[in-house]
Protein backbone atom coordinates (compact mmCIF):
# COMPACT_ATOMS: atom_id res chain seq x y z
CA UNK A 1 0.00 0.00 0.00
CA UNK A 2 0.97 3.39 -0.72
CA UNK A 3 0.29 6.79 1.18
CA UNK A 4 -2.04 9.57 -0.20
CA UNK A 5 -1.75 13.25 1.07
CA UNK A 6 -5.12 14.94 0.36
CA UNK A 7 -5.91 18.54 0.65
CA UNK A 8 -9.73 18.58 1.98
CA UNK A 9 -12.20 21.09 3.52
CA UNK A 10 -12.36 20.13 7.02
CA UNK A 11 -16.15 19.85 7.25
CA UNK A 12 -16.08 16.98 4.28
CA UNK A 13 -13.31 15.51 6.61
CA UNK A 14 -15.74 15.40 9.56
CA UNK A 15 -18.18 14.76 7.62
CA UNK A 16 -16.24 11.70 6.00
CA UNK A 17 -15.24 9.98 9.53
CA UNK A 18 -18.23 10.02 10.73
CA UNK A 19 -19.90 8.09 7.60
CA UNK A 20 -16.95 5.86 8.02
CA UNK A 21 -17.21 5.32 11.47
CA UNK A 22 -20.75 4.38 11.36
CA UNK A 23 -20.35 2.06 8.53
CA UNK A 24 -17.21 0.68 10.24
CA UNK A 25 -15.02 0.93 7.43
CA UNK A 26 -12.18 3.30 6.78
CA UNK A 27 -11.19 6.18 4.83
CA UNK A 28 -8.96 4.77 2.91
CA UNK A 29 -11.22 2.11 1.51
CA UNK A 30 -14.16 4.63 0.54
CA UNK A 31 -11.58 6.33 -1.17
CA UNK A 32 -10.06 3.39 -2.90
CA UNK A 33 -13.76 2.55 -4.26
CA UNK A 34 -14.64 6.48 -5.42
CA UNK A 35 -11.42 5.78 -7.35
CA UNK A 36 -12.04 2.53 -8.40
CA UNK A 37 -15.59 3.73 -9.79
CA UNK A 38 -13.67 6.45 -12.15
CA UNK A 39 -11.45 4.02 -13.58
CA UNK A 40 -13.63 1.39 -13.98
CA UNK A 41 -17.05 2.46 -15.13
CA UNK A 42 -19.46 -0.64 -14.59
CA UNK A 43 -19.52 -2.99 -17.13
CA UNK A 44 -23.08 -3.39 -19.36
CA UNK A 45 -24.90 -4.78 -16.78
CA UNK A 46 -25.13 -8.65 -17.25
CA UNK A 47 -28.52 -9.07 -15.21
CA UNK A 48 -30.39 -6.47 -16.58
CA UNK A 49 -29.00 -7.78 -20.60
CA UNK A 50 -30.24 -11.44 -19.65
CA UNK A 51 -33.10 -10.65 -18.02
CA UNK A 52 -34.54 -8.43 -20.97
CA UNK A 53 -33.51 -11.30 -23.52
CA UNK A 54 -35.15 -13.76 -21.43
CA UNK A 55 -38.08 -11.50 -21.36
CA UNK A 56 -38.05 -11.03 -24.97
CA UNK A 57 -38.32 -15.29 -25.41
CA UNK A 58 -41.21 -15.07 -23.33
CA UNK A 59 -39.77 -16.66 -20.30
CA UNK A 60 -41.69 -18.70 -17.58
CA UNK A 61 -40.20 -17.85 -14.32
CA UNK A 62 -39.54 -21.40 -11.98
CA UNK A 63 -41.93 -21.57 -9.10
CA UNK A 64 -41.25 -20.87 -5.56
CA UNK A 65 -40.93 -24.57 -4.08
CA UNK A 66 -37.12 -24.94 -3.92
CA UNK A 67 -38.04 -28.39 -2.50
CA UNK A 68 -39.97 -29.53 -5.52
CA UNK A 69 -37.47 -28.06 -8.17
CA UNK A 70 -34.83 -30.27 -5.96
CA UNK A 71 -36.48 -33.09 -6.13
CA UNK A 72 -37.09 -33.00 -9.73
CA UNK A 73 -33.37 -32.64 -10.52
CA UNK A 74 -32.86 -35.97 -8.27
CA UNK A 75 -35.17 -37.49 -10.01
CA UNK A 76 -33.65 -36.82 -13.90
CA UNK A 77 -30.19 -37.35 -12.62
CA UNK A 78 -30.52 -40.25 -9.84
CA UNK A 79 -33.77 -42.47 -10.66
CA UNK B 1 -23.11 -4.71 6.68
CA UNK B 2 -21.95 -8.21 5.57
CA UNK B 3 -24.55 -10.07 3.39
CA UNK B 4 -24.53 -13.99 2.59
CA UNK B 5 -26.82 -15.01 -0.12
CA UNK B 6 -28.98 -17.48 0.49
CA UNK B 7 -29.44 -19.88 -2.57
CA UNK B 8 -33.18 -18.36 -2.63
CA UNK B 9 -32.72 -14.94 -2.92
CA UNK B 10 -29.51 -15.89 -5.67
CA UNK B 11 -32.26 -18.08 -7.58
CA UNK B 12 -34.83 -14.65 -7.66
CA UNK B 13 -31.44 -12.81 -9.28
CA UNK B 14 -31.54 -15.18 -12.10
CA UNK B 15 -34.47 -16.21 -13.37
CA UNK B 16 -37.43 -14.77 -10.67
CA UNK B 17 -36.65 -11.04 -10.86
CA UNK B 18 -40.23 -10.07 -11.92
CA UNK B 19 -41.83 -12.37 -8.81
CA UNK B 20 -39.11 -10.53 -6.47
CA UNK B 21 -38.16 -7.65 -7.62
CA UNK B 22 -36.45 -6.62 -4.34
CA UNK B 23 -34.25 -9.44 -4.36
CA UNK B 24 -32.27 -7.70 -7.20
CA UNK B 25 -32.70 -4.48 -6.17
CA UNK B 26 -30.74 -5.62 -2.90
CA UNK B 27 -28.34 -7.84 -4.07
CA UNK B 28 -27.29 -4.45 -6.80
CA UNK B 29 -27.38 -2.50 -3.75
CA UNK B 30 -25.10 -4.53 -1.95
CA UNK B 31 -22.94 -4.92 -4.74
CA UNK B 32 -22.49 -1.14 -5.38
CA UNK B 33 -22.08 -0.08 -2.26
CA UNK B 34 -18.47 1.30 -0.51
CA UNK B 35 -19.73 -0.15 2.46
CA UNK B 36 -21.28 -3.47 2.96
CA UNK B 37 -19.95 -6.67 1.37
CA UNK B 38 -21.35 -9.68 0.00
CA UNK B 39 -20.98 -13.04 0.05
CA UNK B 40 -22.91 -16.51 -1.12
CA UNK B 41 -22.84 -20.29 0.16
CA UNK B 42 -19.69 -22.09 0.29
CA UNK B 43 -20.73 -25.27 -1.85
CA UNK B 44 -23.98 -23.66 -2.98
CA UNK B 45 -22.97 -23.68 -6.70
CA UNK B 46 -24.13 -27.33 -7.46
CA UNK B 47 -27.51 -26.52 -6.09
CA UNK B 48 -27.71 -23.11 -8.03
CA UNK B 49 -26.62 -25.37 -11.18
CA UNK B 50 -29.53 -27.84 -10.63
CA UNK B 51 -32.49 -25.60 -9.98
CA UNK B 52 -31.54 -22.84 -12.91
CA UNK B 53 -30.42 -25.52 -15.26
CA UNK B 54 -34.39 -27.02 -15.20
CA UNK B 55 -35.41 -23.24 -16.51
CA UNK B 56 -32.54 -22.45 -18.74
CA UNK B 57 -29.94 -23.61 -21.18
CA UNK B 58 -26.60 -25.21 -20.30
CA UNK B 59 -24.82 -22.16 -21.79
CA UNK B 60 -26.95 -19.59 -20.11
CA UNK B 61 -26.81 -21.27 -16.78
CA UNK B 62 -23.34 -21.26 -16.51
CA UNK B 63 -22.84 -17.97 -17.29
CA UNK B 64 -25.01 -16.85 -14.60
CA UNK B 65 -23.03 -18.96 -12.13
CA UNK B 66 -19.54 -17.40 -13.51
CA UNK B 67 -21.36 -14.01 -13.25
CA UNK B 68 -22.02 -14.96 -9.63
CA UNK B 69 -18.59 -15.95 -9.02
CA UNK B 70 -17.05 -12.91 -10.25
CA UNK B 71 -19.62 -10.66 -8.31
CA UNK B 72 -19.34 -12.41 -5.00
CA UNK B 73 -17.15 -13.46 -2.20
CA UNK B 74 -17.24 -17.21 -1.63
CA UNK B 75 -15.82 -18.20 1.92
CA UNK B 76 -14.29 -21.37 1.77
CA UNK B 77 -16.67 -24.11 2.69
CA UNK B 78 -13.92 -25.92 4.67
CA UNK B 79 -13.94 -29.03 6.23
CA UNK B 80 -15.10 -27.12 10.27
CA UNK B 81 -17.72 -25.42 8.28
CA UNK B 82 -19.44 -28.71 7.19
CA UNK B 83 -19.35 -29.83 10.59
CA UNK B 84 -19.96 -26.92 12.21
CA UNK B 85 -23.26 -27.20 9.98
CA UNK B 86 -23.95 -30.91 10.54
CA UNK B 87 -23.67 -30.29 14.62
CA UNK B 88 -26.33 -27.61 14.10
CA UNK B 89 -30.01 -27.84 15.29
CA UNK B 90 -31.01 -27.24 11.82
CA UNK B 91 -33.67 -29.18 9.59
CA UNK B 92 -32.28 -29.24 6.71
CA UNK B 93 -28.72 -29.35 6.00
CA UNK B 94 -28.35 -27.27 3.20
CA UNK B 95 -29.75 -24.78 5.43
CA UNK B 96 -27.54 -25.21 7.98
CA UNK B 97 -24.51 -25.52 5.45
CA UNK B 98 -25.46 -21.90 4.83
CA UNK B 99 -25.45 -20.30 8.29
CA UNK B 100 -22.54 -21.64 9.00
CA UNK B 101 -20.56 -20.35 6.01
CA UNK B 102 -22.21 -17.18 6.89
CA UNK B 103 -20.77 -17.28 10.52
CA UNK B 104 -17.45 -18.43 9.09
CA UNK B 105 -17.43 -15.83 7.05
CA UNK B 106 -18.32 -13.06 9.85
CA UNK B 107 -21.52 -12.03 7.70
CA UNK B 108 -24.21 -9.88 9.58
CA UNK B 109 -26.83 -11.20 7.98
CA UNK B 110 -28.09 -13.85 5.73
CA UNK B 111 -30.64 -12.21 2.73
CA UNK B 112 -33.10 -15.18 2.65
CA UNK B 113 -36.92 -15.64 1.99
CA UNK B 114 -36.52 -18.83 3.90
CA UNK B 115 -36.78 -17.01 7.47
CA UNK B 116 -39.16 -19.60 8.87
CA UNK B 117 -36.08 -22.55 8.55
CA UNK B 118 -33.19 -20.64 9.60
CA UNK B 119 -34.58 -19.69 13.26
CA UNK B 120 -31.64 -21.96 14.51
CA UNK B 121 -29.10 -19.99 12.64
CA UNK B 122 -26.34 -18.20 14.76
CA UNK B 123 -26.37 -15.39 11.78
CA UNK B 124 -30.33 -14.01 11.81
CA UNK B 125 -31.72 -14.32 8.33
CA UNK B 126 -34.14 -11.37 7.18
CA UNK B 127 -35.61 -11.26 3.87
CA UNK B 128 -34.54 -8.56 1.18
CA UNK B 129 -37.07 -6.66 1.62
CA UNK B 130 -36.84 -6.07 5.17
CA UNK B 131 -32.76 -5.98 4.50
CA UNK B 132 -33.63 -3.23 1.78
CA UNK B 133 -35.01 -0.68 4.83
CA UNK B 134 -32.40 -1.60 6.71
CA UNK B 135 -29.45 -0.65 4.45
CA UNK B 136 -32.21 2.32 3.31
CA UNK B 137 -32.14 3.44 6.96
CA UNK B 138 -28.36 2.89 7.42
CA UNK B 139 -27.68 5.45 5.06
Amino acid sequence: MAKLTLHVEPDIIDAAKTYAQAHHVSLSKLVTHFFRTLMFPPAPDFWRQLHTTLEREGFTEPPNDLDALRQAHVQRQYQ
Amino acid sequence: MKVLFDLNVLIDVACRWRRFPDAVTLYRQVLASPVDQDAWPGGGDTTLYDIIRQSLDEERTRAMLAQFGAELTLPPLTAEVVATAQRRQMADLEDACVAASAFAAGCDVIASRNVADCQASPIVAQPPTVLLARLTQAR
